[in-house]
């Protein structure tokens, strides 16, 4: 069976329709994603912003289904075109993780592993990649050359027999990076791809995946929760928190003028360069996912979420403009 | 932007770094985290130290702590020379008066003490004739000073946020009654809304208790917002000197521009005002054989042949703004 290449919609390359996501500890249970719906059009650069904890990777790692042991898809869909992942069977899902997804892991050091060379690392992405079109190993070299000569690695010979802990830190994002193109085709998925590099190093790299999420013509997601960052990368921004999506825009809209008291807050305490630190600040604890607040999630830290309504039910999904849609009661009368 | 800050001239320095070096001897070389670097801390001020990792702002940090001992040059704290003299023989009041926050609370705490006992053993030490009513009392002193409760005098560091944790770790340092605070990324592992908290208690805390800060981070908008003054390090050597704003409206060294052109802004105005003339490109070289003559040349677009030749001395261009490059110092 094959993964079919007509998109019936260019708006829904991947749809994520009410996904609940579970951790089991010994004693608890915790309630990481509730309710998320995302969707992803073809080409389309989509960043997800929120505070650590708050389901970003939960979520990235459930599309491909490489979660923990502990972690458990309790209800939902995910349509990957005309697929639904969950439901299909063992070999498109592998198919589609090995010939049209990548995905760009947190920390790089982590992500690579330190007994085998870089060589190691990318034929056996692109083996998989290439596994029906009968290409041999030389070619597969070269590919790999060509790879990390696309992103910028000088000397890509003499990288290709070295081993992770012999590059910088840099060098081995880009490796990583290398890892991730090579199996997408269609969507790169990047999970805080910058966190733990340098500022002037973060900018290279960020250039360097613009141009080639341009150049491949690849759609992707990006999480992040350095919002400049964000704020020059994609074109559409999903905010997270406590494992619910409260508000979607385009990402010019949500700078100009962002909605839900979260993001408000969010941007109000980013440290800026023009303006003095306001004193303003999150109040309340994070959230304890073992047991969710009752209705919005957000209300014990909201400045304005002492109504009754706040406390009791659930904020819906309010659309404020045409591309813009946002989770809480201050909008919904 | 408005000036912030003036300098003032008479202010009483706290402490002066003169030609210090701190070399490391590996298998494969010397390396030459800190190089020949001269400064001075005037009490009260912030003073940050910016750059890439490894251009030796945490060794330079951890000199003046006494956690290495100077290779060569010294390091004077209230006029007397500290520099050679190793922690374990730093007299008590010396290591009383300065103290740091490091930048990672979750691993600089100890997850299996509460924060009663982390910050009690600060006060035993160094306030041996308290009593324990007397500690309790302090304690609780120094939580109200970084905004925590009692509440938390219990709690083990797992259980409180990035934040809180970082504010506990502020409140240990602050138990001895330091007059020099270095912080050390303070807040480069935390949340963009945990971060706005910690840098506003540094500020409260230093109107209140006069303190001297040395800030040293990557983030230049963390600089922005709570420094006076700025030295700029590039492998082991300082480049650009002055008050911050004048390095956001003026900067002049080439790296000082391509750090500043790398923030990803939030906003329309603020990449206005940053400087877009040098594209950040290459990486930080190895310290052992680091280019010759300006250290920064192998990155630099502007390199002229005299760059790679003859090392730019640190000079001042304009009141109080030192650069250290040839293509800004021949135009004095």
């Amino acid at each position: 069976m094959q993964v079919s290449d007509l998109v019936f919609d260019a708006n829904r390359l991947l749809t994520v329709k009410n996904l609940y996501v579970k951790y089991k500890s010994y004693w608890y249970i915790y309630h990481v994603l509730n309710d998320i719906s995302i969707n992803v059009g073809l080409g389309e650069k989509i960043g997800i912003i929120g505070e650590s904890g708050a389901g970003k990777t939960t979520l990235l790692k459930s599309i491909l289904q490489v979660l923990p042991i502990n972690g458990k898809i309790t209800s939902g869909e995910i349509f990957y075109r005309d697929v639904n992942l969950l439901k299909c069977s063992k070999q498109i899902l592998l198919e589609i993780r090995r010939k049209r997804v990548g995905m760009i892991f947190q920390d790089p050091l982590a992500a690579l592993n330190p007994v085998f060379t870089i060589k190691d690392h990318l034929l056996e992405v692109l083996r998989y990649a290439n596994e029906t079109a009968n290409i041999d190993k030389s070619d597969l070299i070269n590919i790999a050359l060509d790879l990390l000569r696309d992103t910028l690695i000088p000397d890509p010979e003499r990288i290709l027999n070295s081993y992770p802990f012999q590059l910088s830190g840099g060098m081995r994002q880009r490796i990583v990076i290398a890892m991730a193109l090579a199996s997408a085709r269609e969507l790169l998925l990047a999970d805080e791809p910058t966190t733990n590099l340098d500022v002037t190093i973060q900018a290279q790299i960020l250039k360097l995946i613009g141009e080639l999420v341009e150049k491949r013509g690849l759609s992707m997601i990006l999480i992040s929760h350095a919002l400049g960052l964000i704020r020059k990368m994609t074109e559409r921004v999903y905010v997270m928190y406590g494992g619910n999506i409260i508000e979607e825009a385009p990402t010019f809209k949500l700078f100009n003028e962002p909605l839900h008291p979260y993001t408000q807050l969010l941007f109000k305490t980013a440290p800026k360069i023009l303006e003095p630190l306001s004193s303003v600040e999150l109040r309340g604890n994070p959230l304890d996912y073992r047991n969710l607040p009752n209705g919005c999630v957000f209300h014990p830290r909201c400045p304005y979420g002492d109504s009754e309504v706040c406390r009791k039910v659930k904020p819906h999904q309010v659309k404020v403009e045409k591309d813009r849609t946002v989770y809480c009661h201050i909008y919904g009368s | 932007m408005k000036e912030p800050y003036e300098m003032k001239r008479c202010d009483k320095t706290i402490l002066k770094v003169e030609h210090l070096k701190k070399y490391f001897n590996t298998q494969k070389g010397t390396v030459r985290a800190v190089d020949d670097i001269s400064f001075n801390v005037f009490k009260g001020e912030t003073l940050a130290i910016v750059g890439e990792s490894g251009s030796g702002k945490t060794t330079t940090a951890n000199v003046i702590l006494g956690r290495y001992t100077a290779t060569e040059g010294s390091v004077f704290y209230k006029s007397i020379e500290i520099g050679s003299i190793s922690l374990t023989m730093r007299p008590i009041w010396l290591r009383r008066e300065i103290q740091v926050v490091f930048q990672d609370p979750a691993t600089s705490l100890n997850p299996k003490k509460t924060v009663k006992d982390i910050i009690e053993t600060a006060i035993k030490i160094h306030y041996p004739q308290l009593n324990k009513y007397e500690r309790i009392e302090k304690m609780l002193e120094l939580l109200g000073y970084v905004g925590l409760t009692e509440d938390h005098l219990f709690k083990l560091p797992g259980e409180l946020g990035g934040g809180e944790r970082q504010l506990v770790a502020l409140a240990r340092a602050l138990a001895t009654n330091p007059t020099l605070l270095i912080l050390d990324e303070p807040t480069s592992s935390l949340d963009v809304s945990a971060q706005s908290r910690i840098l506003v208690t540094l500020l409260n805390i230093q109107k209140n208790k006069d303190l001297t800060y040395i800030l040293i981070t990557h983030d230049l908008a963390v600089v922005k917002n709570i420094s006076h003054r700025i030295n700029v390090m590039y492998l082991g050597k300082i480049v650009e000197t002055a008050t911050t704003y004048e390095i956001f409206t003026k900067a002049l060294h080439p790296y000082t521009q391509m750090l500043l052109s790398s923030i990803p802004t939030i906003s329309e105005e603020e990449s206005k005002i940053l400087p877009k003339r040098v594209e950040p490109r290459g990486e930080v070289p190895s310290a052992i054989n680091p280019p010759s003559g300006c250290r920064f040349s192998s990155r630099c677009p502007f390199a002229i042949d005299i760059c790679t030749k003859r090392e730019p001395l640190l000079e001042e261009v304009i009141t109080d703004h030192f650069v250290a490059c040839h293509l800004v110092n021949k135009n004095v």
